[in-house]
């Protein structure tokens, strides 16, 4: 059954070399570096050329990017204190929704 | 036109039919599931513009099929979403799902190449009764109640279109179902007809309640229909409508925070589908060419990476029996697959260039922009980066990547491979060659996407939020997966209007009995005579199929109507 922790090399399916340098150790390190040359290449893009838009505001040099982060943030803090307000149990509304419900793993097997 | 002389949606309804005699486990059925929509797709494509197959009903004059370049470029999607879901759910057995998969295609079909409002009624209702059945085919107590309510918030769409269509009829005397201005009671009835089905904010619940309800095939096909239907619908009756700009904008904001907290995956997608809505619905209330261009190209792309995420996430529920984002967790190790199509249809969705997101979404951007709605577009290129904050990232990341869930699932089966395959696919090529999408769309693009401007901040935009994504990940600030489940404002009518009527009821019955024993002599007769008429053991109350019950309620809807046209 699909729950059973197998070791890794019991499963390779065919793909699996799409994802395996994953497993490395300084993969994330790598992404990192990768997402930080990427994000300062196109930061400093805006100074070599002359963004042409419908609005004085996005001429402004590192504008997107600027508006990127900070809204992005802004985002997942939003996010955080609504929370804090409207997180219920999972069977808050009981038998009623589908969220405390299990029936799915059972049909698992029968399905396939 | 030549080849199948029928209107494209009887294709599928004579489909249903046939599907019926044919033996379930039999690979004919199978096959037959994929060739009705392929053969509609080809019927579609080849397509002449203009008016066919004028019946008469009374005294009106019914169109069922208006062929336009606006309908014409709907009807493709829907059918080569129908072709796609079909593929995806090849390895289904069950009767009720592949029945109700053909016949709510077909009403989506029908309605939206319906010349006029009486038929559009018809398949408005059609494709609600049809798509409850995906829902209750999970076959739980859950599920038969969410799709209930489901039910009901559809069927009452339909109400309010009947509605707004005879009070049209009584004071013009036409059926049109044309550009309307927001001026009468009748437009006013339509456009809220319209609204519930295209999930307008505060009529949005139905939309995140029912779609993580379904199958895990049935919420594929789900996603595809309803609410782009109510888009068709909005573009061809309200195009213009400048109220639309705003309802639309705040679409695209609210859903963002909710997506980014809620804990079950396809949740997630019902309100980044929402999200998603609100850049259609602003294109249409801009109304200029360019912006019903993007409207029509937007849902042409949206339906396919939606799709592909819900299929994405439909094959992990299928693997591991759950879609929640607490369960799961690095599943690339074995749906590595899985794991690069979602990986497409996030990038789709998040409009990286070279992928089909971007060509469409540019195309609203820009109309705002052209038309002078500063704000507008200040919410909608933050909406974009909140697209990608919960689509984008949430989605295949808390999957697939993030910490091991110690699960470790089969691929999905080969025809779900092949279906997300077949629509990664599409997006790219769509991303790659918007020509083509380009040359369908109702008016002449004059466009070009890949500019270097729009290429750098575009990807400005993307990679900075990234960073921030990065940055939050490790100060630890990212609200964590936990199970739980958050209110929206359905609470009103799922909590609050339950217990306040209870609550009612019983100062009501201390008010009665403070008033004396006659009353209560009184209201105990009147209890017993309904008791007598209604209670458990008479025969309004005998158990009825729910089959008997929509039968029931066609017959009164056509009851309706006729007394409404006469």
């Amino acid at each position: 059954m699909s729950g059973s922790k197998n070791s890794k090399e019991d499963i390779r399916p065919f793909g699996s070399i799409l994802f395996n340098w994953l497993e490395h150790r300084s993969s994330a390190r790598f992404i990192i570096g990768v997402l930080a040359v990427v994000c300062i290449m196109f930061g400093l893009s805006d100074f070599i050329y002359h963004r042409h838009g419908h609005f004085k505001v996005e001429e402004f040099p590192g504008f997107f990017a600027l508006y990127g982060f900070i809204m992005f943030s802004f985002i997942i803090l939003g996010a955080t204190v609504l929370r804090y307000f409207i997180k219920r149990k999972e069977d808050y509304y009981g038998s009623k929704a589908v969220d405390s419900e299990t029936i799915m793993q059972k049909n698992l097997e029968d399905k396939k | 036109m030549d080849f199948i002389a029928i209107p494209t949606s009887y294709i599928f309804y004579f489909a249903a039919l046939v599907l019926c005699f044919l033996s379930p486990s039999h690979i004919l059925r199978s096959v037959f599931l994929l060739a009705v929509p392929l053969l509609a797709l080809l019927q579609v494509c080849f397509l002449e513009l203009g008016n066919f197959y004028e019946i008469q009903l009374f005294s009106l004059n019914l169109e069922l099929m208006r062929v336009d370049k606006l309908s014409k470029v709907f009807g493709i999607i829907f059918c080569l979403a129908a072709l796609l879901g079909n593929l995806y759910a090849w390895h289904i057995k069950d009767i009720v799902q592949q029945v109700a998969t053909l016949l709510y295609t077909g009403s989506a079909i029908g309605a939206v190449f319906s010349g006029e409002l009486v038929s559009l009624f018809f398949y408005w209702e059609g494709t609600a009764i049809a798509s409850v059945f995906l829902i209750w085919a999970r076959r739980t107590e859950a599920s038969y109640h969410t799709g209930m309510r489901y039910l009901i918030i559809q069927i009452s769409s339909g109400v309010i279109l009947l509605a707004g269509l005879g009070v049209q009829f009584q004071t013009t005397e036409s059926i049109a179902f044309d550009k309307m201005e927001l001026s009468s009671v009748a437009s006013w009835l339509i456009f809220i007809a319209f609204g519930i089905k295209c999930a307008f904010p505060l009529l949005h619940n139905w939309l995140q309640d029912s779609y993580p309800a379904g199958t895990v095939t049935g919420t594929v096909i789900l996603s595809s229909f309803t609410t782009k239907l109510a888009i068709y619908a909005l573009a061809r009756s309200f195009a213009g409508t400048e109220i639309l700009i705003y309802i639309g904008a705040v679409m695209t904001l609210f859903p963002i925070f909710f997506a980014e907290i809620e804990n079950d995956l396809r949740r997630v997608l019902a309100y980044s589908l929402n999200n998603q809505l609100g850049f259609m619905v602003v294109g249409i209330g801009v109304g200029t060419e360019l912006a019903l261009n993007g409207t029509a190209s937007h849902a042409f792309a949206h339906i396919l990476y939606k799709s592909l995420l819900f299929m994405s996430v439909g094959a992990v529920l299928f693997r591991t029996g759950t879609s929640k984002a607490s369960e799961l967790g690095g599943l690339y190790r074995t749906m590595p697959l899985t794991a690069l199509f979602c990986l497409f249809g996030a990038a789709s969705i998040s409009a990286f260039p070279l992928f089909s997101g971007f060509v469409t979404k540019s195309l609203i951007m820009d109309a705002t922009a052209t038309e002078h709605y500063p704000v507008i577009w200040g919410i909608l290129v933050f909406a974009s980066a909140g697209v990608l904050s919960h689509s984008g990232i949430k989605v295949p990341y808390f999957t697939f990547f993030a910490h091991d869930s110690g699960l470790r699932p089969k691929e999905a089966p080969l025809n779900m491979l092949l279906a997300m395959f077949v629509t990664a696919f599409l997006c790219v090529f769509l991303g790659v060659f918007p020509d083509f999408l380009y040359a369908i769309l109702p008016y002449e693009v004059n466009y070009q996407p890949y500019t270097l401007s729009h290429v750098i901040s575009q990807m400005q935009l993307l990679c900075f939020a990234l960073l921030a994504f990065t940055v939050i990940m490790k100060i630890g600030l990212h609200p964590p997966e936990i199970k739980a489940i958050n209110l929206d404002t359905d609470w009103i009518y799922r909590r609050l209007l339950p217990i306040a009527l209870v609550r009612i009821g019983r100062v009501l019955g201390k008010f009665i009995a403070i008033c004396g024993l006659k009353w209560k002599a009184f209201i105990n007769s009147g209890g017993k005579f309904l008791l007598s008429s209604f209670g458990p053991t008479t025969n309004l109350a005998k158990i009825l199929t729910s089959g008997v019950m929509i039968l029931w309620i066609g017959v009164i809807f056509s009851g309706a109507l006729i007394i409404v046209l006469f």
